[in-house]
């Protein structure tokens, strides 16, 4: 009997380890975000400074809200090519609309972006859900259109920020309002998709769409509903870079798309779909947001950046596979 | 044809002239079939019989092309996975309905996840993985100390104990059996045989898809033989023995398949 409980607790002692061990690995973007802070603090001490964290924090709202969205296809096992194009084309139809016609209340004027986005999303989500086509083919297309609907309905100008209601702006451009409302929005996607039913039929579609079929879950509706989402987040996204930036730049949007892939994939979101805490893309987020900022203070060309982000998708991409090889290692031990 | 007094009473589950094409081929030729409440039928044939194809007519995964289905006498369409539900028909493919990277329990709720009474489309978290370590205690099986295990790290029994589980647990007029025996251990076939006799024992009807005669015999009440997309064989089990059945199975493959 004594020699059975020392045994347990043997037993209990190693399952803690390799818990605590599992632990690490789920939330490995967590230490990764503040072991770069560090390396980046010490390179340029001025990060370290609460203001310029703020100015991180701040920073990354906008694009936090597009991550958001490319996230939940990744999770649903479809890939939003077109986000970075949405966020963009609804920023700049609603600043159009806003700056033209007059008569839209300005307290109102916060949906604009978010209608557009969602009309967006769901034209993704009609081909690729009902029209069963290829995600990758389907919003290679859109990503295409709407950067040119983009420029036409801009007719090639940025729209200054005194053209659009100072009620439309505030959400992007108050620093604290920004901050919060981000994190309110992540707590209530974490919320939906863990603990409610369409959100976890999310993850049953990104497992497998065929079983998800044979069991009553219509991978067509699901697919829809996730391309509905992602261009809601993208018409937010909008609305916060037009607030951030205090107008709406032609290029508003170019350079959304492959942050929204580095910051998922090195959070540990699955790209097979079916897996993935949106918590934890909350420090992919601000991952980002430390090196932009740490390259912003080095007044590193736009040009560069991109560059740096292709290798950074590269990098998330063979972290995130090797976290995953040691994960399943152990997890199939047990 | 035996008179069996099962044949006298009104069937659950009537099938009349199944057609199915897929393509240029056809797969069901005009099956007729009759499944009584509490009854066994042990489907047996080759692989491209159409076992496969008629049982995912009856559960709501594939529509047939031509044919007529009535459940207690009354005409129904099994347009979806959710009819079938509705009318009780409960589906139990091996592999085919489970998902790797989620749980147990949600694999066992999957698509009928328990939803909280007080807000609406939460999910019941608590009672899932209650109802789920209970009814895999009840099976005997390992896994029932881990509700929260994902799937792909279950052997090939263990997740055949999981697709027995949701069956079990959502009992209803009729599970359809895929396979259910094949990967298990001697003592999973056992498990499996006690689980559909305690299905008869509800009065609820099992289809019980195998490609060996053996496999189906000891629990079956009628043995169905379907080859190239005939039923080619229907019959009693209780007036054959095994040897008389598997004779008749070849005879009547080989004269089916000459004349085909």
């Amino acid at each position: 009997m004594g020699e059975l409980k020392v045994m347990k607790e043997k037993q209990s002692g190693f399952n803690l380890k390799q818990n605590m061990l599992l632990f690490m690995l789920e939330n490995a973007v967590w230490p990764l975000f503040i072991a770069i802070y560090l390396i980046l603090g010490v390179i340029q001490p001025v990060i370290f400074s609460p203001t310029f964290f703020m100015y991180i924090l701040y920073l990354s709202v906008p694009l936090g809200f597009a991550i958001l969205g490319q996230t939940i296809c990744l999770i649903g096992g479809v890939l939003d090519l077109s986000i970075g194009s949405l966020v963009g084309f609804s920023a700049m139809i609603a600043g159009v609309i806003l700056k033209d016609f007059y008569g839209i209340p300005p307290h109102l004027s916060f949906a604009l972006p978010i209608i557009f986005g969602l009309l967006c999303g769901s034209f993704n989500g009609y081909f690729t859900g009902f029209l069963r086509l290829n995600p990758f083919i389907v919003t290679l297309a859109t990503m295409m259109a709407f950067q040119g609907l983009k420029i036409i309905v801009a007719r090639g100008f940025t729209i200054p920020g005194s053209y659009l209601p100072e009620i439309y702006l505030f959400p992007g451009s108050n620093v604290t309002f920004s901050i919060i409302s981000f994190i309110v929005t992540v707590v209530l996607v974490w919320i939906f998709l863990r603990y409610t039913r369409p959100g976890i039929h999310i993850y049953v579609v990104g497992g497998n769409q065929d079983v998800a079929h044979m069991m009553g879950v219509d991978p067509k509706k699901m697919i829809f509903l996730i391309f509905s989402i992602s261009g809601v987040f993208a018409g937010i996204s909008g609305l916060y870079y037009t607030g951030f930036n205090r107008s709406v730049p032609i290029t508003l949007g170019n350079e959304v798309l492959f942050p929204t892939f580095a910051a998922a994939i090195i959070s540990g979101v699955s790209l097979r779909g079916g897996r993935g805490n949106i918590l934890n893309v909350v420090g992919g987020a601000l991952l980002l947001g430390v090196i932009e900022a740490f390259l912003v203070t080095y007044a590193v060309s736009p040009e560069a950046r991109i560059v740096g982000y292709g290798f950074m998708v590269l990098i998330a991409v063979l972290f995130n596979q090797f976290r995953d090889n040691v994960r399943d290692s152990i997890l199939r031990r047990i | 044809m035996g008179h069996n007094y099962e044949y006298m009473k009104r069937p659950l589950l009537s099938l009349r002239n199944i057609h199915k094409y897929f393509g240029k081929v056809h797969a069901l030729k005009g099956v007729d079939l009759d499944i009584y409440e509490g009854e066994i039928i042990g489907l047996i044939g080759d692989n491209g019989a159409g076992k496969s194809t008629l049982t995912k007519i009856i559960a709501g995964v594939i529509r047939k092309d031509s044919g007529e289905i009535y459940l207690n006498g009354k005409p129904v369409e099994i347009k979806s996975v959710e009819d079938a539900r509705r009318l009780g028909i409960e589906v139990a493919f091996q592999e085919m309905t489970l998902i790797d990277s989620l749980d147990i329990g949600l694999n066992i709720f999957l698509g009928r996840e328990p939803l909280n009474q007080k807000i609406p489309l939460f999910l019941d978290y608590n009672k899932m993985y209650e109802e789920t370590r209970k009814i895999l205690k009840q099976l005997g099986l390992r896994t029932s100390d881990s509700p929260k295990r994902e799937v792909r790290f279950l052997s090939g029994g263990e997740k055949q104990g999981i697709v027995v589980a949701r069956a079990m647990l959502f009992q209803s007029k009729l599970v359809i059996l895929d396979e259910p025996t094949r990967n298990l251990s001697v003592a999973g076939v056992r498990m499996v045989l006690d689980f559909i006799r305690s299905l008869k024992e509800k009065n609820i009807a099992c289809i019980f898809i195998s490609h060996t005669l053996h496999h189906v015999y000891e629990v079956a009440d009628r043995i169905v033989l379907l080859s190239l997309g005939r039923k080619i064989l229907d019959v009693p089990k209780s007036q054959y023995s095994v040897e008389e059945l598997e004779e008749m199975i070849i005879e009547r493959t080989m004269k089916h398949d000459i004349s085909a």
